[in-house]
C-alpha cells in the first residue's frame, strides 16, 4: 500500500518528519519498506521558487521563429521577461513559472537565467511533463484564472508528494485505505483524527432509482451485501490535477473523472466500488448470481474468458458484466458516452474470489481487497463519498431514494462490543500493564470508533 | 620324402624359433612351421603315399622333428615372456618418494553447519529435537495452525499438493511439527524442529522452492512474553555475538497472537549499524493450543521460526542462496 502524506494529512496531522512516522509505525506493525519523494523536491525552499505567473505579452522572438518573448506577472515587481517555445503560449494566460535557482524534477542543477538567441530569459514557463504532474509536453500548462500572480505554485498544485511504501499483513485489510492507515497514525501518535464527511449529497436526479434499474441478487451466500445507485447526466471528462496526481502517488493511473472517483474512494476507505454504463446493461437489469458453464466474458485487457459455474458475476439481464470484485467487462464500462451511471458497492466472498482471481489469472486492487475479507458495514460508506464527489467532480445528480437497492443477506452487525482478554494482555508482555496505560491504549481505539460514526459500549 | 629333406625343414624351423625376437614374432613362427600348411604337416600327410617299409621310420623321424620343433617354441616362449616382465618392470619402476594420490575427504555443508550450531544452543536450553514428514497433510499444514480453508495463504499457487490430492502436500513450513508435538505430548513441552520446507516460488538470489527452516515451540505454565524475548536474546547471543542486542517489532502470523519480527543489531561490511531480521516469533494463539490438544486457559506457549538458509547467508556473508545448493565444490569446500 502507497500512503502519499498530503493525503493522509487532511485526516490526521502526526506534524512528524516522514521518517520518524516510518520508525513509528514500523515499531507498532505497520511496517515501512520505503519513502518515496515524488515531483518537485520540497527541501531547502525549492517550493518557493515556483510560482504563479500570468502572461502579460507573449512577442516574437526577433532572432528565433519558435520562441517567444513573454513578459510574466509574477505579482512583485516589474514582470519579468521569459523566454518561451510552447506553440501554446499567449497574453492572458495564468502559468505555472519557475524562477532561476529552482531544482525541476529529475534536474541535477538549479535552473538560471539565461540568453537564448539574444533575448534574457529570467525564468521558465512550465509544462505538466515538467512538473511531473501528467505526460502532456506538447505545451506549457495553463492554470485556473482564479490564482492570483505571485502565489506559491505548491498551494494551486500537487508539485510535491513524499509516499510511505507500506507493507499490510494480511490480517488487516483495514489499513488497505488511507482512511484505516490514518487512524493507525492516530492511535500511534495520538494526533487528533479529522472525521470522514460520510454524508450523501442531495438526491436531485429524475425519478426514482426504480425507474431506471432494477436488482436482483440470486447467490446472497456468495454476496452478503449489494449496494446500487444511480446517477443521471453524468459528464464524463478529465479528472483535476489533484486527483490525478493522488492516484498516481498511490500508484494507480488516471482513466476519467468517474472511474477516478472509484479508485479514489477504494484507496480512502479500502472498499472497491464498480460504475456500470446503465444504457449498456440489458434490461437495466443487475443480477448477482454464479456463473453459467463456460459463460464468456471479455474483459477490459480485451481477453476472452471463460468463466466457471462456482464464479460469481454480477450481470444484466442477458450477459456477465463483470467477475465478482475482481474485473470488469468491456461492453459495459464507463466510457466517453456515458450518461448514466450505476455505481456497485457491494461484499463479496473472499474464499471465491480469490479462487477466482487464481483461476483467471487476474490480480487486481480490487480482488487483493475482497480476498482478505471485507466487512459488509463498509459498502454505505464509500457509497456515499464516491456519491458526493461524483456529484461535485461529474455534475452527476444522484437519483432519489438511495436506499432502494441495497440488499444485506446477514444480520446487520450495527453497534460493536470488543471484549479484551485481560489476563492475555497482562500475560504476554511478560510484565504488568497499568490500568492507564490499557486506559490510553484503548481510547485510541474508541475514538477512532467514534470518529466513524460508531458508539462503542463500556 | 628323406631324412634329408625332414632334417632341413626342423633345422629352419629351429631357426626361426629361436631367432623370434618378440612373443608376436614366436607365434608367427609356429603358424609357419607346426601350421596346417606347413612343410611338417606336409610331410607328415605324405606318409600315406610311401611304401610301407618306409613309413615307420619317416613317421618316427617326422615326429621326432615336431616335438623337437614344440620344445624349442616352449622354451624360447618362457625366455621371451621373461623378457618382457622384465622390461615392463624396467619401464614401469615405481618412485615411492612420490607425493601419494589425493584422497578428497568430505565436510560438512554450511547449512548443516549452522543447524548443529543452532541445535546445540538449544539443546544447551533444555529443548529436544524433533522430527516430522515432509509430506504432510492440510490439517497439520493450516487448519491447526489457524488458516481455515479460503485462507490466501492455503492457494495452490504458493504450495506444492500431491497429484490429485487437495489434503496431502509438501510442508510450507516446519510449525507443522508444533501440531505434532502438541498432539502426542503434554506440557511442559520444549522443542526444537529444523528440516526441509517447501514453496511454489521461482529460484532467485534469496528465493528457493526448498529451504530450510528451524521451528521451536515452548508449552508450559506461565509463560509469558517476557520468556520469549529472553530465549531469542540468548540465541542470538550465542549465535551471533555476547554484544548484540535484539528488538521485537510486531507482525502477523496466523498461529501466534501477538506476533514478532525477531531482529538483531548488525553492522555491516561497511560499519553501518543497523537490525537484522532473523525469524519470527510471538505467543502461541490460544486456538492453536486447543487445536494441539492442550488446555489455554492453563498453559501459554510460544513459538519461533528461522531460515537456516538466511542464517547461513548472514553469518557467512553469502549474497545468493542459490551458491548453497548447487554443490560446487569450490565453494562448499570454504566451509570445510
Amino acid at each position: 500500500m502507497r500512503l502519499p502524506l498530503s493525503w493522509l494529512r487532511e485526516h490526521v496531522d502526526p506534524g512528524l518528519p516522514p521518517e520518524e512516522l516510518a520508525e513509528r509505525l514500523s515499531a507498532t506493525g505497520t511496517l515501512v519498506e520505503a519513502i518515496h519523494h515524488l515531483g518537485v523536491p520540497a527541501t531547502n525552499g525549492n517550493l518557493d521558487a515556483f510560482r504563479v505567473g500570468r502572461v502579460v505579452a507573449a512577442e516574437p522572438h526577433p532572432n528565433a521563429d519558435r520562441l517567444r518573448l513573454c513578459r510574466v506577472d509574477l505579482g512583485a515587481g516589474e514582470p519579468r521577461q521569459i523566454v518561451c517555445g510552447a506553440p501554446n503560449v499567449a497574453a492572458g494566460q495564468t502559468v505555472a513559472v519557475a524562477l532561476p535557482g529552482a531544482v525541476l524534477p529529475g534536474a541535477d542543477a538549479p535552473l538560471r537565467a539565461a540568453r537564448l538567441r539574444g533575448a534574457e530569459s529570467d525564468g521558465m514557463i512550465l509544462s505538466a511533463a515538467e512538473l511531473r504532474l501528467g505526460e502532456d509536453a506538447g505545451g506549457i500548462m495553463v492554470l485556473d484564472e482564479a490564482a492570483a500572480p505571485g502565489t506559491p505554485l505548491a498551494e494551486v498544485l500537487p508539485l510535491s508528494e513524499t509516499v510511505l511504501e507500506l507493507e499490510i499483513t494480511s490480517n488487516r485489510p483495514d489499513c488497505l485505505g488511507v482512511w484505516g492507515l490514518a487512524r493507525e497514525v492516530h492511535a500511534v501518535t495520538g494526533a487528533p483524527l479529522r472525521p470522514l464527511d460520510e454524508s450523501d449529497p442531495p438526491a436531485l436526479g429524475d425519478g426514482d432509482v426504480s425507474d431506471h434499474a432494477a436488482l436482483e441478487v440470486r447467490d446472497p451466500d456468495l454476496c452478503p451485501r449489494y449496494m446500487a445507485r444511480v446517477l443521471t447526466d453524468v459528464r464524463v471528462g478529465p479528472s483535476p490535477a489533484w486527483l490525478r496526481a493522488r492516484l498516481e502517488a498511490a500508484g494507480m493511473r488516471a482513466i476519467s473523472n468517474v472511474v477516478d472517483v472509484t479508485n479514489y474512494v477504494m484507496l480512502l476507505t479500502g472498499q472497491p466500488l464498480h460504475a456500470f454504463d446503465l444504457d449498456r446493461l440489458a434490461g437495466g437489469r443487475v443480477v448477482v448470481r454464479r456463473a453459467r458453464e463456460g459463460e464468456p466474458i471479455v474483459t477490459l485487457d480485451g481477453v476472452e474468458r471463460r468463466l466457471e459455474p462456482w464464479m460469481l458475476a454480477i450481470c444484466d439481464a442477458e450477459r456477465p458484466a463483470v467477475i465478482a470484485g475482481v474485473f470488469g467487462a468491456e461492453f459495459a464500462e464507463v466510457g466517453e458516452g456515458t450518461t448514466r451511471v450505476l455505481l456497485e458497492a457491494a461484499t463479496f466472498d473472499g474464499p471465491t474470489t480469490l479462487d477466482a482471481s487464481l483461476a483467471l489469472g487476474l490480480r487486481t486492487e480490487s480482488s487483493g481487497r475482497f480476498e482478505k475479507g471485507l466487512p459488509p458495514e463498509l459498502p454505505p460508506r464509500a457509497m456515499s463519498i464516491a456519491c458526493r464527489m461524483l456529484v461535485e467532480l461529474a455534475g452527476a445528480p444522484l437519483v432519489r431514494d438511495v436506499r432502494a437497492f441495497d440488499r444485506y443477506a446477514g444480520e446487520q452487525v450495527g453497534e460493536g462490543r470488543v471484549s479484551l482478554a485481560l489476563r492475555l494482555t497482562l500475560a504476554d508482555p511478560g510484565r504488568t500493564l497499568t490500568d492507564e496505560e490499557i486506559e490510553t491504549a484503548v481510547d485510541a481505539v474508541r475514538a477512532a470508533l467514534e470518529a466513524r460514526g460508531a458508539r462503542p459500549r463500556g | 620324402m628323406s631324412d634329408q629333406d625332414l632334417a632341413g625343414i626342423a633345422a629352419r624351423a629351429l631357426a626361426d624359433v629361436r631367432g623370434a625376437a618378440s612373443l608376436a614374432d614366436l607365434e608367427r613362427a609356429r603358424v609357419a612351421h607346426l601350421g596346417r600348411r606347413s612343410p611338417l604337416a606336409a610331410a607328415l600327410a605324405g606318409i600315406g603315399g610311401l611304401p610301407p617299409e618306409r613309413r615307420g621310420e619317416v613317421g618316427k623321424a617326422a615326429n621326432a622333428a615336431r616335438r623337437e620343433i614344440e620344445a624349442a617354441l616352449a622354451a624360447r616362449q618362457e625366455e621371451l615372456e621373461a623378457e618382457e616382465l622384465g622390461a615392463a618392470l624396467e619401464r614401469d619402476v615405481t618412485d615411492v618418494t612420490l607425493p601419494g594420490d589425493p584422497y578428497p575427504l568430505g565436510a560438512l555443508h554450511p547449512i548443516t553447519q549452522i543447524r548443529q550450531e543452532m541445535e546445540e544452543i538449544f539443546l544447551g536450553l533444555g529443548y529436544r529435537i524433533a522430527d516430522g514428514p515432509e509430506v504432510e497433510t492440510d490439517w497439520h499444514t493450516f487448519t491447526a495452525l489457524n488458516t481455515p480453508e479460503g485462507h490466501p495463504a492455503r492457494s495452490p499457487s504458493d504450495t506444492f499438493f500431491l497429484e490429485g490430492r487437495t489434503d496431502r502436500l509438501l510442508r510450507t513450513q516446519t510449525s507443522t511439527v508444533q501440531v505434532r508435538v502438541m498432539e502426542t505430548s503434554a506440557p511442559p513441552i520444549y522443542v526444537i524442529a529444523p528440516g526441509f520446507v517447501y514453496r511454489r516460488d521461482d529460484v532467485d538470489a534469496t528465493h528457493s522452492p526448498m529451504f530450510q527452516q528451524m521451528e521451536g515451540l515452548a508449552v508450559d505454565e506461565g509463560l509469558t512474553m517476557a520468556h520469549l524475548k529472553g530465549t531469542m536474546l540468548h540465541f542470538a547471543r550465542e549465535l551471533i555475538g555476547a554484544d548484540r542486542e535484539i528488538r521485537l517489532q510486531p507482525h502477523f502470523f496466523p498461529f501466534t497472537e501477538p506476533s514478532v519480527d525477531v531482529q538483531v543489531s548488525w553492522t555491516d561490511r561497511h560499519g553501518r549499524e543497523g537490525w537484522l531480521e532473523l525469524g519470527g516469533a510471538g505467543m502461541v494463539d490460544p486456538a492453536v493450543l486447543r487445536f494441539g490438544g492442550i488446555d489455554p486457559e492453563r498453559h501459554t506457549g510460544f513459538a519461533f521460526g528461522w531460515g537456516l538458509d538466511r542464517m547461513a547467508m548472514v553469518r557467512y556473508g553469502v549474497p545468493d542462496l542459490r551458491l548453497f545448493y548447487e554443490n560446487d565444490l569450490r565453494f562448499l569446500e570454504q566451509f570445510a
